[in-house]
């Protein structure tokens, strides 16, 4: 069978299986030729009795699946002791009613305890701390109940006809069935007690797990719960309610209803591994997707949501290791907040490249959907530190733009607030020693009112400098004002349609810029007689039209335009300029506003 | 009269206060941020306040935002804005609270004190006072099939007046022309302008200033 042929082992692990294997089939055969026996000593004309295949097939369910599951995942404990409950399972049989009870000898209870480690340490496979002792001992206790039990009664003889027709099997010691009784009575309400403190550990096992880690866990849930009320519940119903006690019923369509039912319940188990196992299995059809999905198209951006998919994890991401600095960015070239490895797994799956993943999700499958997608991957890398680059570029181009526009800020105040007031004070005090000025020279005097004509004239020059430098009312008032004054100061008129919201400093000095200097140009050289300015938010963004009604022909290329370019794209925004000659020139641009930090 | 300069640069506020009280006005306080100018005002009202439009705490326009601010509360509050700029928009935002007893003059109108003193006291006594340089800035403003054109030079410097605030009886001394002259140049003015005539002097400001914006 495929299990057989699973790559990944081969040599010695191979022959040990064999082995194992080949026990199994014996120990079947064995169980077959017990039950020939017994029906030849005791010359029963009855064929091989229908349980024995049910639970030969239920053994065979659990050495199957337990062989699946060591190929699959020789790292977790699960499959060998699936193996071994399976032999268990088997080996029971062969010490078949009538000749010895199989509970007797201990084999069902290492069988239950085994099944209840089995799905208490799945996936792992492992047992820790407090486990390792309290399990133990909980099973030596079960299994010395479960001995004085059979050795103190008689009823498990074969029913031929309504007539037990067996001798008492070997195991008795004396039929007692007032002790027996007593004794299940306390092994009864202990086993429900163990079986809440089952639940209760699932259940707390199921808040601490990942998402992941439930997808594991939660069918085996599920199994555990039917398992555990056919197995604890109805043996300790058995011990308080009368009637059940006469097992088995006289009835055969119960005998046999029973008998499927709590094989049914067991066989899930093994089925639900398989299952899980069958899962994983569609994950490496998945990954071969992956690698199809990568070649298709292959964008980066899209490795993220199909790693998801592949891995079944909703949270897994690729990350790379940043050659100059050493920080992680993901697939877009973003940095990565350290909180997006908090509780995750991260495996390399090439040179700088990690998946972060949730650690329950398998470890092969994590290997080879990063084998698969390495090309995509290293492709993406390659984008993703291109992108990382253009980012920071854009930012730092977005950073310069603002220093200088902070720059031109401080010399605007600087200019106000320094030579501006000494300008004012000096007119003033010319203007006070022109009152004062009584010696009548006429050269003195005129020199006088020169010098406060030129002081006057030097503080109106410094107003328009510092103007042209940056317009305080822009910050001030914002848009709306500060356009509203380039109108006042155009020689041709301008109607405008400003909104009034505010946007970021960068923005608004950008935009305000974009608008001086389309005003300036088409003063210079439109000949234009009218100029339109719209400024307006349509859906996400905000666009700035200015148009004249001019000779049209500006210069695209030319050191004003490109510069407004520039200031423009340094926000992520778009410029255009539509000059054909004798139709005006339309200069549009829009800024995304949301962007105001430059990173698109 | 009474006095509060508020202004942050040391050198023009204690200039300014000994420009006033070289002329006997009393400078009852001199503040430098425009929380102090607020309590200070509320504390004890002067007759007029001289408040630069910039100032702390924030830099930016704190000293327009509390004349606002105070006019809005107390209705004899007189101020003379002090500004570094020709921004109509401001003059505007100061004379839409009322146009009685407020100017807006630039920073370097302290340069010539005489007349400096004289708006002071025009808007001490309730008047309005907007700075030349805005009224030009806003006659420099080109117009579609400008309607300025249509006024005589007479009647643009009557209308230039008006903007600046100056009362029909101003107009007639400093233009030379008696005050039925000045009254019917200004019913011609607003006529060909389309406007509303206002007998009220300090409303009248607003509606011009406005137009001349529009």
């Amino acid at each position: 069978m495929h299990w057989l042929s699973c790559p990944g082992t081969i040599g010695p692990r191979m022959s040990g299986r064999r082995w194992v294997f080949a026990l199994a089939v014996a120990v079947s055969l064995g169980a077959f030729w017990s039950q020939q026996y017994a029906l030849n000593r005791y010359d029963l004309n009855l064929p091989i009795p229908e349980w024995l295949w049910v639970q030969l097939a239920v053994g065979w369910a659990f050495l199957l699946a337990g062989f699946a599951s060591h190929t699959r995942r020789p790292d977790s404990a699960t499959g060998r002791w699936m193996i071994a409950l399976g032999l268990i399972w088997i080996g029971r049989l062969v010490f078949t009613p009538p000749l010895i009870q199989w509970e007797s000898i201990g084999l069902g209870v290492a069988f239950y305890g085994l099944l209840f480690v089995i799905l208490y340490t799945f996936p792992s496979g492992r047992l820790s701390g407090w486990e390792r002792w309290a399990i133990p001992i909980y099973l030596m206790v079960v299994a010395v109940l479960s001995y004085v039990d059979v050795a103190l009664t008689d009823f498990y003889g074969w029913v031929v006809d309504n007539q037990v027709c067996c001798p008492s099997h070997l195991l008795l010691i004396e039929d007692n069935p007032e002790l027996r009784n007593r004794l299940a009575s306390y092994s009864a309400v202990g086993a429900a007690l163990v079986f809440l403190a089952i639940v209760v550990s699932f259940l707390a096992r199921w808040r601490r797990a990942t998402t992941v880690g439930r997808r594991d866990v939660g069918p085996l849930v599920l199994v555990l719960l039917p398992l555990l009320l056919m197995m604890v519940l109805i043996p300790g119903i058995n011990a308080f309610v009368d009637g059940f006690a006469s097992f088995p019923f006289p009835d055969p369509a119960a005998n046999r209803l029973t008998l499927y039912l709590q094989n049914g319940a067991l066989v899930l188990v093994p089925v639900v591994i398989f299952w899980q196992l069958v899962g994983t299995r569609l994950s490496r059809a998945k990954v071969a997707d992956l690698v199809r999905d990568l070649s298709d198209s292959g964008t980066p951006d899209e490795l993220d949501s199909r790693l998801r998919t592949t891995l079944g994890d909703p949270e897994a991401l690729l990350v790379f290791r940043r050659e100059e600095d050493g920080d992680y960015v993901g697939v877009d070239g973003r940095s990565l907040s350290a909180n997006v490895f908090n509780d995750k797994a991260v495996s390399p799956i090439g040179d700088r490249v990690s998946i972060v993943h949730d650690p329950a999700v398998d470890a092969d499958l994590v290997s080879a959907a990063g084998n698969a997608a390495r090309l995509a991957i290293t492709n993406a890398r390659l984008q993703a530190e291109l992108k990382a680059q253009l980012i920071e570029v854009r930012e730092s181009r977005l950073r310069l733009v603002t220093a200088t526009d902070d720059a031109r800020r401080r010399v605007e105040r600087d200019l106000h607030d320094g030579a501006q007031q000494r300008l004012v004070a000096l007119a003033a005090t010319l203007s006070k020693a022109q009152e004062n000025e009584t010696t009548d020279n006429p050269v003195l005097r005129s020199l006088l009112a020169d010098a406060a004509g030129e002081a006057q004239l030097a503080m109106e020059d410094l107003r328009n400098l510092a103007r042209g430098v940056h317009p305080a009312i822009l910050s001030q008032a914002g848009l709306g004002p500060a356009i509203a004054t380039l109108a006042d100061l155009s020689r041709i008129p301008i109607s405008s349609e400003v909104s009034a919201e505010r946007y970021s400093d960068a923005i608004e000095v950008t935009v305000y810029f974009v608008i001086a200097e389309a005003v300036s140009n088409a003063n210079k050289h439109s000949e234009a007689t009218q100029i339109d300015i719209v400024i307006q938010r349509r859906g996400g963004e905000l666009t700035i039209s200015v148009e004249d009604n001019g000779v049209g022909d500006a210069d695209a290329q030319g050191s004003g335009l490109r510069g407004l370019r520039d200031r423009i794209s340094a926000l992520g925004g778009k410029f255009t300029v539509d000059s054909p000659i004798g139709k005006g020139t339309h200069i549009s641009a829009s800024v995304p506003p949301d962007t105001a930090s430059g990173v698109t | 009269m009474r006095v509060v300069i508020a202004e942050d640069s040391v050198l023009l506020r204690e200039g300014m206060a000994r420009l006033l009280s070289d002329e006997g006005i009393e400078v009852i306080a001199q503040v430098d941020n425009a929380d102090a100018f607020k309590s200070r005002v509320k504390a004890d009202p002067p007759d007029v306040s001289i408040v630069d439009v910039r100032m702390p705490p924030d830099h930016n326009v704190a000293g327009l935002v509390a004349a606002t601010q105070l006019r809005s509360e107390m209705p004899d509050f007189r101020v003379l804005i002090l500004s570094q700029y020709v921004e109509p928009h401001y003059a505007l935002e100061l004379l839409e609270t009322g146009a009685d007893g407020v100017g807006y003059l630039l920073k370097e109108r302290i340069g010539t004190p005489s007349q400096f003193i004289e708006k002071l006291k025009v808007v001490a006594q309730g008047g309005t006072a907007i700075d030349p340089d805005v009224v030009s800035q806003l006659f420099g403003r080109p117009r579609r099939d400008d309607p300025l054109s249509l006024l005589t030079e007479r009647e643009r410097g009557v209308l230039a007046a008006m903007a600046e605030g100056k009362t029909n009886a101003a107009i007639s001394d400093s233009l030379f022309m008696s005050e039925k002259t000045v009254e019917s140049h200004v019913r011609n003015i607003f006529m060909k302008l389309d406007l509303h005539s206002d007998p009220d002097t300090n409303r009248r400001v607003l509606a011009v200033l406005r137009w001349l914006r529009q």
